[in-house]
C-alpha cells in the first residue's frame, strides 16, 4: 500500500507542475472553448464570445513565463512575436493589447466579476467563481 | 478636413471630464516606435528612395544614407469609458522639403457601437495594402522596408474622413472589413517644384478573413486625383503651352504664329485635375509561428494621365531560429501607363513615368533583446529597359535599365 501511495506521488511530481487553463466567469454562458477561439480573442481577432456577450482578455504581467507558455501554446508566438502583433495593431488604432494583472489570484477576482472577461491562470488558482473551459 | 482634427483636443477633454471617475481601465496611454537605419547604394549616379516623399537619399547625394528608413512615431491613446476612445500619432521622418518636420499621422476619435462594430472620425492610415496600417513601424515587420514594387506606389499615409471597422467570426473563420470615405493629401518633392497631391471624395473598402494562421485581404479604393504644381500649371508650363493656339514667332515675339504642338485635349487628358484614379490589392500571409509566408499584389490604375499606372507585387518569407529570423524577398513591378507620347511636350512630361523594376532581398532580423530588433538586408535591384526604377536625382552619366545594390543596417524599437 505504501509502495503504491509513493508511487503515486512521484507520478504527481513527474507531471508539469500544475496545468495552465483559460478561465471565464461562472455566469458566462460559455463551457467550453476550443484553442483556436481562445486564440481569436486573446489576438484581437474576436471581439465576442460565441454565444454573441462582449469578449475582453486579461493578461498577465510582460515577463512572467506563465504568458511566455500561454501565448506559446495558444499561438506558437514568443514574446517578441507577440510584441510585434500588438505593435502593428496599436500602431495603426486597430485595438489595444490586453490589460496585464499583477498576479493570477487579480486575474481570477476580475474575471469572477465580470462575464466579458476571460484569463489563463495557473490550475492551483481556479477558485468557485469562475470556470475552466481550456485546458492547455 | 482640417477642422476636425482641430476639434478633437477640446471634444477629448470634455469626454475626459465626463468619465473620469466611471473609468477603471488606464484612461491614457503613452507609447511609442522608430527605426535607427543607414543604407549605402552601389549606384552613384542616382539616389535610392523609399517613397515619393523623400527629396534625396543614398547613392549620388549622399554615400551612406539615414533617411530612407529612420524614424520615430510618439502615439497617445485616450479611452473615454466604453464606448469612446481617441488616437493621437506623430511622426518624424525625412520629407519632402528635406526637413524632419514632425506631422500628424493619425488623430481619431473612436465610437464603439457594438462589440464588433466601431465607427471613426478624424485621421486615420491609408491601408491601401496589407501592411499599410504599420508601414512606418519597423518592429512590426521582417524587413528593413516594405517592398518599393508594391509600397511605393502611394505616396499618401492617411485619410481624413470617417469609417466603419466590423469585425466578427463565424467558426474559425475571424472577418474584418472597414469601409472609408474622405480625402487624402502627400506633399512631393518634384525638380519641377514641390507638387501637392490631393485625393478628393475618396471611397475605399476592405476585407479580411483569417483562419488560424492565415490572413487573405482584398482592397479597393477610388478617389478624384488632382496635382498642384506651380510650374506645370504656371502660363508658362506645358500644358499653358499645349491650350494655346497661337504663339510668339521666335525671330520677332510680337508676331504670334499658329502653335506646332497645340492640343488642348491632351492637355486635358494629361494634366492631373480631379482624374478618376482606382488601386486594387490583394494579400495573403500565413505565419504559423516558426515560419512565415507572405504575397500581395496591387494595381493602379484610373484616367489615362502623367501620374504612373502600374502593377507590382512581392513573395517573401522567413524562418525563425529562435531570436534570429532569416528572410527572402522577390518583387517586381510594372509600368501599365504610356510612356511616351507623339506629342513631344507630352513626351518630355512622361520621360520619368516608366518605373518598372525587380528586385531580390536577403535579410536578417535578430531580436537581441526586449522591445528591439537589429537587421540587415542587402537587395539586388534590376531596372527593366529605359526605367531607373525606384531612384531619383539622375545624373548624367547615369544609365537606365541597369543592376545595383543596397545594403541596409537597422535598428527597430517600441516602447
Amino acid at each position: 500500500m505504501n509502495l503504491v501511495v509513493t508511487t503515486l506521488a512521484a507520478l504527481c511530481l513527474a507531471l508539469p507542475a500544475s496545468a495552465q487553463v483559460v478561465i471565464v466567469s461562472a455566469k458566462n454562458p460559455i463551457t467550453k472553448l476550443t484553442k483556436e477561439q481562445t486564440a481569436q480573442i486573446f489576438l484581437g481577432q474576436a471581439r465576442s464570445f460565441i454565444t454573441g456577450g462582449q469578449a475582453e482578455a486579461l493578461d498577465l504581467g510582460e515577463d512572467t513565463p506563465l504568458r511566455k507558455a500561454f501565448y506559446l501554446a495558444i499561438a506558437n508566438k514568443g514574446p517578441a512575436q507577440m510584441k510585434a502583433h500588438w505593435s502593428k495593431l496599436e500602431f495603426s488604432g486597430a485595438a489595444r493589447a490586453p490589460k496585464a494583472l499583477p498576479t493570477s489570484a487579480e486575474v481570477v477576482k476580475q474575471v469572477a466579476e465580470n462575464p466579458k472577461f476571460i484569463g489563463y491562470v495557473d490550475a492551483s488558482a481556479v477558485t468557485p467563481g469562475v470556470k475552466v473551459v481550456l485546458t492547455l | 478636413m482640417a477642422r476636425p482634427i482641430l476639434a478633437l483636443p477640446s471634444l477629448a477633454v470634455c469626454l475626459l471630464a465626463a468619465t473620469a471617475q466611471a473609468q477603471s481601465t488606464p484612461a491614457f496611454k503613452f507609447s511609442g516606435f522608430g527605426t535607427l537605419a543607414g543604407t549605402t547604394s552601389s549606384e552613384k549616379q542616382a539616389d535610392f528612395t523609399s517613397g515619393y516623399a523623400q527629396p534625396n537619399g543614398p547613392g549620388f547625394t549622399r554615400s551612406t544614407d539615414f533617411g530612407v528608413d529612420s524614424r520615430l512615431g510618439l502615439q497617445v491613446d485616450l479611452n473615454f469609458g466604453e464606448s469612446f476612445s481617441a488616437v493621437v500619432q506623430a511622426i518624424s521622418e525625412h520629407r519632402y522639403d528635406n526637413t524632419y518636420t514632425p506631422y500628424l499621422n493619425m488623430a481619431h476619435l473612436k465610437f464603439k457601437a457594438a462589440s464588433g462594430l466601431s465607427f471613426r472620425a478624424g485621421r486615420m492610415p491609408f491601408s491601401a495594402y496589407l501592411i499599410s496600417d504599420y508601414k512606418k513601424v519597423g518592429y512590426a515587420m521582417p524587413w528593413v522596408r516594405p517592398p518599393v514594387e508594391v509600397y511605393q506606389f502611394n505616396p499618401c499615409t492617411y485619410v481624413d474622413g470617417v469609417d466603419l471597422v466590423w469585425q466578427a467570426t463565424a467558426g474559425d473563420v475571424a472577418f474584418s472589413g472597414q469601409v472609408i470615405g474622405g480625402s487624402t493629401d502627400a506633399n512631393l518633392p518634384a525638380t519641377t517644384g514641390t507638387s501637392k497631391f490631393k485625393g478628393k471624395s475618396l471611397g475605399a473598402a476592405s476585407l479580411s478573413a483569417t483562419v488560424g494562421s492565415a490572413t487573405f485581404r482584398a482592397f479597393f479604393l477610388q478617389m478624384k486625383s488632382t496635382v498642384d504644381n506651380t510650374y506645370l500649371d504656371s502660363a508658362t508650363g506645358p500644358y499653358a503651352l499645349l491650350r494655346a493656339p497661337l504663339v510668339p514667332y521666335p525671330l520677332d515675339p510680337s508676331i504670334l504664329v499658329p502653335n506646332p504642338y497645340y492640343n488642348p485635349t491632351l492637355a486635358d487628358q494629361f494634366q492631373i485635375k480631379s482624374d478618376k484614379t482606382t488601386y486594387l490589392s490583394v494579400g495573403f500571409n500565413y505565419d504559423p509561428g516558426d515560419w512565415f509566408v507572405m504575397a500581395e499584389a496591387a494595381r493602379n490604375a484610373g484616367d489615362e494621365n502623367q501620374l504612373l499606372h502600374a502593377t507590382g507585387f512581392y513573395i517573401t518569407g522567413g524562418y525563425r531560429f529562435g531570436a534570429w529570423t532569416p528572410y527572402l524577398t522577390f518583387a517586381s513591378k510594372k509600368t501599365d501607363s504610356a510612356t511616351t507620347n507623339a506629342n513631344p511636350i507630352i513626351a518630355a512630361i512622361l520621360a520619368g513615368g516608366q518605373q518598372a523594376q525587380s528586385s531580390t532581398s536577403a535579410g536578417v532580423r535578430w531580436d537581441f533583446m526586449k522591445n528591439l530588433a537589429v537587421k540587415a538586408q542587402f537587395d539586388l535591384v534590376k531596372n527593366a529597359t529605359d526605367s531607373p526604377g525606384a531612384l531619383i536625382n539622375e545624373q548624367a552619366a547615369f544609365k537606365r535599365g541597369e543592376s545595383y545594390n543596397l545594403v541596409t543596417l537597422a535598428l527597430d524599437f517600441v516602447f
